[in-house]
């Protein structure tokens, strides 16, 4: 009896000193909310007005709460005379080690002015490292060709830091969208002419070809409307970025990026393709005229084989098999597959040869830490020539790097099933 | 009152000053117990956030010394360190709110480290080792004392980095010390513009600099208070065989 009653004792003592202080601290909460939500508010302020010159307080009307999105405000910031000076977004992001507040300015011209970190609760090594660093980089970059460098030059290289990071570009990327809607975005005025209902795009895949990107464009709903292949060429000494779509059967069209210093006749290039708009694009040539039209053309046709070659897998972690050729004869098998590392998720290369050999793997994009992804490529190369990788042999391959280890493991198994499965017999 | 009663009260004022003072050098939690080293190192780039923490850790410790002194009584032994971790926890969530209401710039300076106050071992020790053995007025004076001992150290820290890496020690940044931010000190020169030192090695080499220093001095106390009492040693010794001659001397001259 006497144990009972020194145990009840016990919890009361912990109740009675619990409920004390989450009273005091709801208390104190509750008292001091208006002036730290105003404190936060004019904290904010001070950094609109900051990266703004001769910006005023922006009125309520000129301030619009943004619903499912990282980006939860938008202030159009305007001068004394109410003249638009440019938007200024408030994002937010959270991560395992806190929480994180970024503020993205930018100006009519499509321009970042400046991106700056306006709180964090996250490890403040990194978000340093991110303000002095990173961020810097980021001013005066156009959002509709943003490029966000490498993550690898972070403090300590470490997955921790590119989360931080992550966050970052997360309210960049939502901020560029919203805004897009505001200004002349030639990137989104491109897509819409292939795919009218457009509402985003992604990176999908990235190549060392003619083309050099592949963008999902997605709708409203996130369905997947095309695939889009930036394709860079030069002319004159400017880059002409083109960008061409297809579905899974047909050649949507080509258009342009119409940026302001692109040349008129680099624009009115492709006129010259729209009779082979909406066809399928088994077999297409492109003929046309003109030295920039054969150029593009050369270009398209390249796109147009590897679009021919490749087959749309969507299983087992694998998005696609191109078939490589060596004249008529089948040279080897290059898949494309994306599997959770320790950081995101890697999208790997494999490459099969023609017997479904491993030839080689690599990081078509990877947010994992280069410390720990980078020793695996020669790992994983001493089983050149394998047709099966066993999980036991590779293990030393990813010591110290499981996740990343495993994700690189899980390709390219999945790469020899798909070979034993669908392309040995062929 | 008696005279005995007096000597007994100032005796006592005596104690309560000497358990005020013990903080400052005696028993200075950053410089001779090594406790509270987390922040020293992360927030001292600066005079002003060493003082703003500083005088957080105040409040948090006296406060939380002085609740814990008037429950101690009833909170059962087994559960007394988890029920000064929740008392201590909870004066650190309301002086992060305050921080952030009052002392928005601070808070943000701060950031991470006011939360981690309740890990600090020189809160949850004075708790563990004073407050929960002794009377709430003794308990206040201690946790004050051992606080602004604590905060004397963080600001002596925080002037030698700042100094070294800027050349100027600034106020009125992140707490309203005046209208605008100003400097009392500012010497332009490439030998005060060591960046190391605002960042975390300067913290390091700073602190081992004036622990070294701490100790040095502690050391020169501590022979020369040896050689005063091997002298006083010597001073009995000697009256001890004075006093022996002169018996000796007393006694042949009786004999005599």
């Amino acid at each position: 009896m006497d144990n009972l009653l020194s145990k009840l004792k016990t919890a009361a003592v912990l109740l009675i000193i619990g409920a004390v202080s989450g009273l005091a601290i709801f208390g104190t909460h509750t008292l001091t909310e208006d002036r730290r939500e105003e404190n936060r508010r004019m904290a904010q302020l001070a950094i609109y007005l900051d990266m703004f010159d001769g910006a005023v307080t922006p009125s309520d009307d000129d301030i619009v709460a943004i619903e499912d999105s990282s980006v939860k405000e938008m202030v159009t910031m305007r001068d004394s005379s109410g003249n638009i000076l440019g938007y200024a977004f408030r994002g937010e992001g959270r991560i395992s080690h806190g929480d994180i507040t970024v503020i993205v300015g930018i100006d009519l011209d499509g321009n970042i002015i400046d991106v700056q970190i306006a709180d964090s609760t996250q490890t403040p090594s990194y978000v340093q490292a991110l303000r002095d660093h990173y961020l810097p980089r980021l001013r005066s970059q156009s959002i509709v060709a943003m490029d966000y460098g490498f993550t690898d030059e972070l403090a300590g290289t470490s997955a921790s830091a590119g989360m931080s990071f992550g966050n970052v570009r997360r309210i960049i990327e939502d901020a560029r969208f919203i805004a897009a809607d505001f200004l002349s975005d030639p990137v989104m005025e491109a897509y819409e002419r292939l795919a009218p209902d457009v509402a985003s795009f992604d990176t999908f895949v990235v190549f060392d070809r003619a083309f050099t990107e592949e963008q999902l464009i997605k709708d409203d709903d996130g369905n997947i409307l095309a695939y889009a292949y930036l394709m860079p060429l030069e002319f004159d000494g400017e880059t002409v970025t083109y960008v061409a779509a297809y579905t899974e059967t047909e050649f949507i069209g080509i258009t342009v990026f119409a940026f302001d210093d692109v040349p008129q006749d680099a624009i009115d290039a492709v006129e010259a393709f729209e009779g082979y708009w909406n066809s399928d694009f088994n077999g297409l040539t492109f003929d046309v005229d003109g030295e920039i039209e054969n150029t593009i053309a050369t270009a398209l046709t390249e796109l147009n084989t590897f679009v021919e070659n490749r087959t749309w897998i969507n299983a087992n972690d694998l998005d696609y098999v191109e078939t490589r050729y060596d004249g008529d004869d089948v040279s080897g098998y290059w898949f494309i597959g994306r599997k959770m590392g320790y950081n995101g998720v890697n999208v790997l290369e494999v490459l099969l040869d023609e017997n479904g050999a491993f030839d080689h793997f690599a990081y078509n994009q990877s947010p994992d830490t280069p410390d720990f992804r980078n020793p695996l490529i020669d790992a994983f190369g001493a089983y050149s020539g394998q047709t099966e990788i066993t999980q036991n042999e590779a293990e030393d391959a990813w010591s110290g790097a499981t996740f990343t280890g495993e994700s690189v493991y899980a390709i390219i198994s999945a790469a020899f099933q798909y070979f034993a499965d669908t392309l040995g017999d062929e | 009152m008696s005279d005995v009663a007096k000597t007994k009260n100032v005796k006592k004022e005596m104690s309560r000053l000497a358990n005020f003072t013990k903080g400052f050098f005696k028993e200075n939690p950053v410089f001779v117990f090594l406790l509270g080293l987390c922040p020293a190192l992360a927030v001292t780039g600066t005079v002003e956030a060493s003082l703003g923490m500083g005088i957080l850790v105040i409040f948090v410790l006296t406060s939380s010394n002085v609740v814990v002194s008037l429950i101690r009584k009833w909170i059962p032994h087994q559960i007394r360190v988890p029920s000064y971790i929740v008392i201590i926890s909870t004066f650190v969530t309301i002086v992060g709110l305050l921080t952030e209401a009052y002392a928005y710039a601070l808070h943000g300076e701060l950031g991470i480290f006011i939360p981690l106050i309740v890990v600090n071992c020189l809160i949850l020790g004075r708790a563990e080792s004073y407050a929960s053995k002794n009377k709430v007025h003794d308990a206040a004076i201690d946790g004050f004392g051992m606080g602004l001992g604590f905060l004397g150290a963080l600001v002596v820290i925080g002037f030698f980095r700042e100094f070294l890496s800027t050349g100027a020690i600034a106020y009125g940044v992140y707490l309203p010390l005046a209208e605008t931010p100003g400097s009392i000190i500012n010497i332009d020169s490439y030998v005060f513009s060591m960046d190391a030192f605002g960042q975390a090695p300067g913290g390091f080499l700073v602190i081992g600099l004036l622990l070294g220093i701490f100790n040095f001095v502690a050391i020169l106390k501590r022979n020369k208070k040896e050689r005063e009492r091997q002298r006083m040693i010597e001073e009995k010794k000697r009256q001890a065989l004075e006093r022996k001659r002169q018996k000796a001397k007393e006694k042949a001259g009786a004999n005599a």
